[in-house]
């Protein structure tokens, strides 16, 4: 984590505006043309997609979208993120929604359960409960927590499904 | 039958040794009546028995998050190769593996008939177990400190272990779990089955100086008749058994000290 929040304020040291070109679906680059997406935050000229694509490449991200809370900058600049609202801390803004939404409660609370057997900070959705270091005592005691939770697998759909991803596709 | 003790008769066999396959083998003479139990350290330099392993144990061994599981792998896998191939008279990379729908390793084709061996390794040790024809498995567990042995034992052990749990003194019921622990998987390992086979449907003892034995299958009686069950004599911290097929078979142990 040290070192995204490093690379986002590395953005923004030599930033100029740019022509924007993507990838499209058959995987031809395409010329969308020249955008200003920039924002202006204490001097610094920030290039929203820099930061957007920082943040996605955390394992802990699925999506984002970023935008300049100046509404003055913001509005003018941002495009179609002008639908976003401003990141205020309120219930059921939009923000606490994607956050909330980024795993399903099975997916949580079997990362927590995993994180806590295998004692490690912290479980990915895809990482693989052997390669993790976790045997079979280990695996009997993340089923026990998981009923005792209200998720309830066998102990062969653990052998099979070995990430929580997969794991919680079948338990659905 | 039970063999928990604190001396230890293992005759004592360097890594080095294993080397010398033709030396080795009339020391271990493998008798249809006779298993072999190895305890081995798998702190040993891996990177020097890698080149045993197979494509497919080194792609696996390269998918451990952590360096000590990696390395324990490579090691545990290369001892258990080192091994076979002087019990079958060939070389290390020339053992062939074949896995059940279960995942229980045996060896491939011709091979298979010659030799039964099941393996287990916890915290940096390992145990190997050798038989002719007889059906075995053997399961070695470290006695984890702050573990959550309670919420195993009460979803999964059986009514009357986990009685038996409960009349265990506070400070022996780690012991005594992992004794269960280790019983039942030794177990189902022989039988061959993963851990789809219930963990309650047969009782074993656990009560920390009681022998080790198989007490009851609730759906195959005769089961009981069929097996035999004995601790291993492991380092303090530990905790090991075995099952064999059928009785009258003797014991006879070996292990492997570390090198580095």
């Amino acid at each position: 984590m040290a070192s995204l929040v490093q690379d986002i304020l590395r953005i923004g040291e030599n930033n100029a505006a740019e022509d924007l070109t993507r990838f499209n679906s058959s995987g031809v680059l395409k010329d969308l043309g020249r955008v200003d997406n920039q924002v202006k935050i204490k001097g610094f000229r920030i290039q929203i997609d820099e930061v957007e694509t920082i943040l996605r490449q955390s394992p802990d991200v699925r999506e984002c979208a970023v935008r300049a809370r100046e509404d003055a900058i913001g509005e003018k600049r941002l495009l179609d993120r002008k639908a976003l609202p401003a990141p205020e801390r309120k219930a059921n803004s939009y923000q606490q929604q994607s956050c909330a939404s980024k795993y399903t409660t099975a997916e949580q609370k079997l990362m927590t359960i995993w994180a806590d057997v295998l004692k490690l900070e912290h479980v990915g959705l895809h990482d693989n409960f052997f390669d993790l270091g976790g045997d079979s005592v280990l695996g009997t005691l993340i089923l026990a927590r998981a009923a005792q939770a209200g998720l309830k697998f066998s102990p062969k759909q653990l052998f099979q499904h070995q990430t929580i991803a997969e794991l919680s596709d079948v338990i659905r | 039958m039970d063999n928990y003790s604190t001396e230890d008769p293992a005759e004592t066999i360097r890594v080095t040794d294993l080397a010398d396959a033709a030396s080795l083998i009339p020391r271990l003479k493998l008798g249809a009546d006779e298993v072999h139990v190895w305890l081995a350290d798998l702190n040993q330099p891996a990177e020097k028995l890698k080149p045993l392993l197979a494509a497919d144990e080194i792609a696996r061994a390269e998918r451990f998050h952590f360096e000590k599981d990696r390395k324990h792998y490579i090691v545990a896998r290369a001892l258990l190769r080192k091994l076979l191939a002087v019990y079958l008279r060939t070389t290390a990379a020339e053992v062939r593996f074949d896995y059940t729908e279960k995942g229980k390793p045996s060896l491939e084709g011709v091979q298979n008939n010659l030799l039964n061996f099941n393996l287990a390794h916890s915290h940096g040790k390992a145990l190997y177990a050798f038989s002719r024809g007889r059906k075995l498995g053997i399961d070695l567990e470290f006695i984890r400190e702050d573990f959550g042995g309670q919420e195993i034992a009460e979803r999964f052990f059986s009514q009357s272990e986990i009685a038996a749990l409960g009349n265990v003194p506070s400070g022996l019921s780690k012991q005594a779990f992992f004794n269960c622990w280790t019983r039942k998987e030794a177990y189902i390992k022989a039988r061959g089955e993963g851990l789809s086979m219930p963990l309650d449907v047969f009782d074993v003892s656990l009560a920390p100086g009681e022998a080790a034995a198989l007490l009851r299958n609730h759906k195959e009686p005769a089961e009981v008749a069929r097996w035999s069950m004995q601790s291993v004599c492991v380092p303090l911290g530990y905790v090991a058994a075995l099952v064999v097929e059928g009785h009258s078979w003797n014991l006879k142990r070996f292990k492997i000290d570390s090198v580095v």
